[in-house]
């Protein structure tokens, strides 16, 4: 499910990956012997993301959105599928190293309360990374932690205090800090601004897009908020009970989406048009649990197009347009 | 201003208002500090009407729902001041009994979070009818049939199977829906949702607001929406009321609060927000909300404020004029102009 559109070399090639994880199974189940059953949080995926892009990956909890970005650091590994670094294998890096995986993938997480050390200054967080990857020398540490702060606009000041100490905003500064400290290719973000209040939030995305355009780092965004997907990326995958429903460049997907999913998702988002709505609801009931994925087209249970075929076949991957795809019998 | 309160309403008369607030103010107190989460607030709703608060976290909107309801738990140093008149009396000075039975009937809220406002060892079906069977006189099996009614009316299917259901097997939509049924089973005149999509999906957030509208559409009840997300509030309220540290800072019709915002403070957020069709660079607002227990006698917003003369940090300043129907509490908006989003 590869869209190119003219882009630079492939950064990272994901091909048929899925992460499954066993139901914890109770005492009552094992004496039952209920059988096993699987969540298949990620269940066949195919992305390739491209040198200096931000594709933007959405889709509602439960998708498998952040499954599929904590599997390209290796939080988890894949249980089918390949993924690729610059063509080479990803368990076949070492973790550690000049050439180890660390270096060359960071993550940025949803929240910056909890992903922090409560009891290291900033400078020593930062400091830590530069020196236990060998970036600089000890005694060139300071200078570079000085610098990582300038690169995300954080006063010099903030080097020795505590994160307690920091707002929302500064604490995500300094993951982002963190990540680039290391000076990857590619940055996993996952819903980097979720936890922020509205102005803060735009700061955050404006030194997102400066880092984009100074570094030409590749980024895979993890976003439940559209809007924010939509100022920050270049292309856009729709996520939904495991794999992509629709890839395409961002003007596209908001413009002209060809997967139902998606055209229901853009207009459940509230407008800020101040006129008082007087439509129902776009989609009935919930996602469904990826213990129980529905058979054909997973999406058919809530799809106001769904015909019979939809309820038996999985859809086919189809190209309505050069570089947008979509997994839909009845696109457009 | 204080004793003549500025109607918020096209209508000068009193009667139209369902609820005025004189000055609440909510003060917590700590063995050095005092906070100020909500100071000197004045607003009128209009009957019938949905009003939106919006504002950052931090800004006092859910303070202001639970003094009105008098939600605190005993064990918070909070005092209440001020005024809140619901239909001729003043909540702030009823006695806890009565407060009660308001609470379980009239007056009710929907709160932020589904999977924590309800508890957890307790029947859906149970919680749902709760107010009806401490207030409304009804016999378990007449609540139990109550129940079932209401979970069916707010869009909970096959509700005679799932009325004896536990939080823990419903989702989170669905137990907003609960939480609504829950609030709608004593006909309220008055309903606070705070935050009530916030947890949600964007699917199910539109499904709730649909339903929100809806009921209200329905039963004429009067809506307040907290939300602090301007779009939620953009379709869905007749007026907005804009917090900031504690204060309302602008309150107008919605469409004016969009087209004409006369406070820094709302032209700053409707910039901030990324749209759906563009990818401009966004205005952020330089800086951070301020610390409430270090509030200066100025305004509140004059650190972050483009527009902020020097006086401004040393002028007390309080919502006035800035249209027919439309008030701010900003010492210079006509520096504002028509700089809109």
């Amino acid at each position: 499910m590869n869209a190119r559109s003219g882009l630079g070399e492939s950064l990272v090639e994901i091909e048929a990956v899925a992460v499954h994880f066993p139901e914890q199974r109770s005492w009552a189940d094992v004496l039952t012997a209920a059988p096993r059953r699987v969540v298949r949080a990620v269940d066949g995926v195919d992305l390739t993301i491209y040198d200096g892009e931000t594709l933007g990956l959405v889709g509602e909890s439960g998708s498998g959105k952040t499954t599929l970005a904590r599997t390209l650091v290796r939080i988890y590994e894949p249980t089918a599928g390949n993924i690729r670094l610059r063509g080479r294998q990803l368990a076949s890096y070492p973790r550690l190293g000049e050439s180890g995986l660390c270096r060359q993938i960071q993550m940025v997480f949803q929240d910056p309360y909890s992903s922090l050390n409560p009891r290291k200054s900033v400078s020593a967080a930062l400091s830590e990374v530069l020196l236990f990857h060998g970036i600089c020398a000890p005694a060139a540490a300071p200078e570079e932690v000085a610098s990582l702060l300038r690169e995300v606009g954080l006063p010099q000041s903030v080097a020795d205090r505590l994160p307690r100490s920091l707002s929302g905003g500064q604490r995500q500064r300094v993951g982002l800090a963190r990540a680039l400290a290391v000076r990857p290719a590619f940055l996993v973000l996952d819903e980097p601004v979720a936890a922020l209040d509205v102005s803060i939030q735009a700061q955050i995305l404006n030194l997102l897009k400066d880092l984009k355009s100074h570094t030409g780092l590749g980024m895979l965004l993890v976003a439940h908020e559209l809007s924010v997907v939509r100022h920050m990326s270049d292309r856009v995958a729709v996520m939904y009970l495991g794999r992509i429903v629709e890839l395409a460049a961002a003007p596209a997907v908001f413009e002209s989406p060809q997967h139902p999913y998606t055209q229901s998702l853009l207009k459940a988002v509230p407008r800020l048009i101040p006129e008082r709505r007087h439509r129902a609801a776009v989609l009935k009931g919930d996602i469904p649990s990826p213990l129980n994925i529905p058979p054909g087209c997973r999406f058919h249970p809530r799809c106001p197009r769904a015909q019979s075929i939809c309820r038996e076949v999985d859809p086919p991957v189809v190209s309505p347009a050069p570089g947008h795809i979509a997994a839909c019998h009845f696109p457009g | 201003m204080d004793a003549s309160l500025p109607t918020t309403s096209g209508h000068s008369g009193a009667a139209d208002n369902i609820l005025s607030l004189r000055g609440l103010t909510t003060e917590f107190r700590g063995r050095h500090t005092r906070i100020r989460a909500n100071d000197d607030l004045r607003l009128a709703i209009k009957r019938g009407s949905t009003l939106g608060i919006v504002g950052e976290s931090g800004s006092g909107k859910s303070v202001m729902c639970r003094s009105i309801l008098r939600l605190w738990p005993p064990s918070i140093d909070v005092h209440v001041s001020g005024i809140v008149e619901y239909e001729g009396r003043d909540l702030l000075r009823l006695g806890e009994e009565d407060m009660r039975r308001l609470r379980g009937t009239e007056l009710r809220m929907v709160f932020q979070n589904p999977m924590t406002s309800l508890n957890p060892v307790w029947p859906i079906g149970d919680q749902v009818t709760e107010g009806l069977r401490l207030y409304g006189g009804l016999t378990k099996a007449a609540a139990r049939k109550k129940a079932v009614e209401m979970l069916g009316r707010v869009g909970i299917p096959s509700p005679e199977r799932r009325v004896d259901e536990y939080p823990y097997q419903w989702s989170g939509g669905m137990l907003q829906r609960a939480a609504i049924a829950m609030a709608m089973t004593g006909s309220p005149k008055l309903l606070f949702a705070d935050e009530p999509t916030t947890a949600l999906d964007v699917t199910i957030q539109d499904q709730i607001l649909a339903l929100l509208l809806e009921l209200q559409e329905r039963t004429g009840m009067t809506l307040v929406l907290v939300s602090h997300d301007l779009a939620v509030v953009a379709e869905t309220c007749d007026r907005i009321a804009v917090m900031y540290a504690g204060r309302i800072v602008e309150t107008a019709p919605t469409r004016e609060i969009f087209s004409a915002p006369r406070h820094p403070y709302t032209v700053g957020l409707l910039r901030s927000i990324p749209h759906l069709s563009a990818g401009a660079r966004l205005k952020p607002i330089p800086g951070q909300p301020p610390d409430l227990a270090e509030l200066g006698p100025g305004c509140p917003f004059a650190p972050r404020c483009i527009y902020a003369s020097p006086d401004c940090a040393t002028t007390p300043v309080h919502l006035a004029a800035a249209g027919p129907d439309h008030l701010t509490a900003c010492l210079y908006p006509e520096r504002i102009g028509q700089a809109a989003a």
